[in-house]
């Protein structure tokens, strides 16, 4: 794959960051990408992932730097589980970007909604917009903590904000010990928060989300559920282990985190699932979801499809609505489809089916998209 | 506002075109269940759904009173 004009994309295994700087430098320069307006950085947990942004800050001065850790990497030329992946926008992709922090605990106290519309501020000062009121040429990239549990209210914070303006990313992972989580933004980091990056594009983009799941036509009804801790008690009135066990014909003793795996369950909107992952069975038979679910609403029960068919035909779709190739993606794949694709040896698969442009993403402890969601690929793919 | 077909009727109106009203919806219903594209008979003229759905868009800066009137929080 030959980066398309104003954009490349970079992966090393270093792990010193000035090797991790050098290895970007030389795989941009060769794509011609010499003054990038925006450089996204994904990083294993063992990595220095707030020096990498400092010394990407440094040597590109004018670009907005976002990053994160990781749960895994991949990008054009290599993927891990301990690497790096990087793609660097020229001017001809993206006009101008800004960056910034939210922090969701200020003196002691959390507040994730107040984090959000600070950080959403500097944003628009730093682009001279109106949020409420944006066009069609922007969109944002969101890299939040992934070990909080503070996804949702990120997500609505910035809905709230700015509800036409379309955030898309992932939560930071720590390669799977579900400890602590570094997102990045130019020279600043936070361990509790999110990396906001406002793009205004030159190019044409389109926001892709898919998964390998379909409805089974089984449905179950929220009845009983704490939003707060993700934890749903009760489905159709029974304790939410046995009513979820019935919907698959099996013996609630068989739950376990792989039949989870393989049926979660989808809010469906206007045909398409909002995966929410079922995680465990807690004592008295509720179930802890990676996903909160409201009371009332109803969900589909979901079984797996081919793991690349949904991927495909998710590049497919971008393109016919980009009017052209894809020439470039972010690709946010969750963990959970990392784990297939290390069962059934899919990483090979996954990054040929990204081989025809310009890719960088890493593997997520979830997905945002208007929302949280889990079990998803999610990108924003330019033309 | 005493039906949902009627918030639906007034947030497309006041998001403009069907791209940014499909926006709008998506994050109403991930945080109340109500799909404003798809309503359900059972829910059209249910006072909590009508109430949490105008919640939820007050949150999102979309004030519909019950007089129809509306505003947007710019």
């Amino acid at each position: 794959m030959v980066d398309a004009p104003g954009v490349a994309s970079a992966y090393t295994e270093t792990l010193e960051a000035h090797g991790v700087d050098e290895a970007f430098a030389l795989a941009f320069a060769a794509a011609s990408v010499t003054d990038p307006t925006a450089v996204v950085f994904f990083c294993s947990i063992h990595h220095d992932g707030a020096r990498i942004a400092q010394l990407l800050r440094t040597r590109y001065p004018s670009a907005a730097v976002l990053g994160c850790t990781s749960a895994g990497v991949f990008a054009t030329g290599g993927q891990s589980r301990l690497g790096v992946s990087a793609i660097a926008f020229g001017a001809s992709k993206v006009k101008r970007a800004f960056a910034a922090v939210a922090r969701f605990e200020s003196a002691g106290a959390v507040d994730v909604a107040a984090g959000v519309r600070t950080a959403m501020g500097e944003l628009a000062h730093g682009l001279g917009v109106d949020l409420r009121a944006v066009s069609d040429e922007y969109v944002g990239l969101v890299l939040v903590d992934g070990v909080r549990g503070r996804e949702e209210a990120c997500n609505q914070a910035l809905g709230n904000v700015a509800p036409l303006l379309s955030f898309v990313g992932g939560s930071a992972g720590d390669d799977g010990r579900q400890k602590e989580t570094f997102v990045f933004a130019n020279s600043e980091s936070s361990n509790d928060g999110a990396a906001l990056l406002l793009l205004e594009m030159n190019a044409p983009f389109v926001i892709s989300k898919t998964c390998n799941f379909e409805p089974t036509g089984k449905k179950l009804v929220i009845t009983k559920a704490d939003e707060t801790t993700r934890t749903v008690h009760e489905l159709d009135g029974e304790p939410a282990a046995v009513a979820y066990a019935r919907s698959l014909g099996i013996p609630v003793e068989s739950v376990n985190g792989r039949v989870f795996s393989a049926h979660p369950v989808g809010i469906m909107i206007d045909g398409v699932p909002w995966i929410r992952s079922p995680g465990r069975v807690l004592p008295g038979g509720s179930i802890a979801f990676r996903c909160s679910i409201a009371e009332g609403m109803e969900v589909d029960v979901m079984r797996r499809t081919d793991f690349l068919a949904g991927q495909n035909a998710a590049l497919a779709d971008a393109a016919i609505a980009l009017g052209q190739p894809i020439a470039a993606g972010v690709v946010f794949n969750c963990i959970f489809r990392r784990l297939q694709m290390d069962a059934e040896n899919l990483h090979g698969p996954f990054l040929e089916s990204l081989s025809g442009f310009t890719v960088a993403g890493f593997h997520t402890y979830g997905e945002s998209w208007l929302g949280h969601i889990n079990h998803t690929f999610t990108a924003v793919f330019l033309g | 506002m005493k039906t949902l077909e009627e918030i639906k009727l007034e947030v497309r109106t006041l998001t403009g075109d069907d791209v940014r009203f499909s926006l709008v919806n998506v994050r109403v219903m991930l945080r109340t269940g109500v799909n404003l594209k798809a309503i359900k008979e059972t829910q059209n003229d249910d006072a909590r759904s009508i109430r949490e759905v105008l919640s939820a868009l007050a949150e999102l800066g979309y004030t519909l009173t019950n007089a129809g009137r509306r505003s947007f929080h710019g």
